[in-house]
């Protein structure tokens, strides 16, 4: 029963690493690849780190494998935004929004 | 083999399409690529060090997962100024 | 010349508790209190703590965020499953031949001025991006840029981390 969760949380790890693996090297943009950088990142390491929880219960390793989860997540979210800046900068010149670009203008609730 | 060693051979399998992205396209898809592998190379050292049960290099991805958001920021920004 | 000193009292009182943390954090990873790897993991305390204070006093590192605005977090996992399902469906369609889409777009975001304005903006920027199918490019002018594959409805993160009224 035990073992079956493992791989069942493995199952998952696997199947979030290779969801994000083709997304990435499917999409035509690198914008629309980054997005799939969070499948590994939110799948794969979340479960991860309870995998090594069930598998060697409350140790230094599944502290240490909670930290990476919480460090995957969080450098994840600043390197795609940073990455994804640059794309943006290097093809238009500013990453600011404008009209022009074909930017969608979501209007407020005053507006609405 | 067990199970630890099986998902570190099928997440392993997901650098081959990494590589092809490092490899082929523009830099920015190639940068897209470098943030990948990293992402998988960090799961997957924690797969291996729990499949051959040596728990006291969790240290490894640990480091890689901190190690690897410097590079990816010198390249982003690279990316942005003067490449 | 008392504000200084209260300043000086606030960033020495920052400096502790930095030091605090990482001294800990070394012997909880190492595990260890030998006294040579006492040694190194104070020493290198030490040094972390002297390139944080110089962060916090010559490159002007500000981070200023209530903790309403902090624990505003509690949103996310909520985003974090309904974005990944999104992904899914996505590659499924586009490994079908439906190409997927690619969307700019701007939300308004109201933030203060000064370090609370940039805590806002910062939080708002990492929290959303950890989500799937959202990507924060920035926050200008009372805008807040993001991505998407597929069109959804904006993160009520957002709307929780920006001023009101």
């Amino acid at each position: 029963m035990h073992r079956d969760w493992i791989i069942a949380m493995l199952a998952v790890v696997v199947i979030g690493c290779w969801a994000g693996t083709l997304g990435a090297w499917k999409m035509r943009e690198p914008t629309q690849s980054l997005h799939y950088l969070s499948l590994p990142t939110t799948l794969g390491a979340i479960f991860l780190a309870v995998a090594v929880l069930l598998e060697t219960g409350w140790t230094s390793t599944t502290a240490k494998t909670f930290v990476i989860c919480l460090v995957l997540i969080g450098t994840n979210s600043v390197g795609t935004h940073a990455t994804a800046r640059a794309i943006r900068v290097r093809q238009l010149g500013h990453w600011e929004p404008r009209k022009e670009d074909g930017v969608e203008f979501i209007p407020s609730k005053k507006e609405k | 083999m067990n199970i630890w060693l099986a998902a570190a051979i099928a997440v392993g399998a997901c650098l081959f399409p990494c590589a092809d992205l490092c490899m082929r396209g523009s830099a920015e898809r190639r940068l897209v690529g470098l943030e990948l592998s990293s992402i998988l190379a960090t799961i997957l050292l924690v797969l291996l060090t729990v499949g051959f049960h040596r728990l006291p290099f969790i240290d490894l991805p640990l480091a890689m997962a901190i190690m690897s958001l410097g590079g990816s920021l010198v390249f982003a920004r690279f990316l942005e100024r003067h490449l | 010349m008392t504000q200084s000193k209260s300043k000086r009292t606030k960033l020495l009182v920052l400096d502790l508790a930095v030091f605090c943390v990482v001294a800990g954090s070394w012997l909880l990873f190492t595990a260890h209190v030998s006294p040579h790897e006492l040694a190194l993991g104070f020493g290198s305390a030490v040094l972390a703590t002297w390139i944080d204070s110089l962060a916090w006093r010559r490159m002007r590192v500000r981070f200023l965020a209530t903790l309403h605005e902090v624990l505003s977090v509690w949103r996310l996992p909520w985003y974090v499953v309904s974005g990944c399902w999104e992904m899914f469906v996505i590659l499924a369609r586009e490994l079908a031949g439906k190409k997927a889409g690619s969307f700019f777009r701007a939300t308004p975001f109201h933030r203060t001025s000064g370090i609370e304005g940039i805590s806002q903006t910062i939080l708002a920027t990492g929290y959303t991006t950890v989500a799937p199918n959202f990507i924060v490019i920035g926050v200008y002018r009372e805008h807040l840029l993001f991505h998407q594959l597929e069109k959804s409805s904006v993160p009520k993160m957002i709307r929780e981390l920006e001023t009101k009224g």
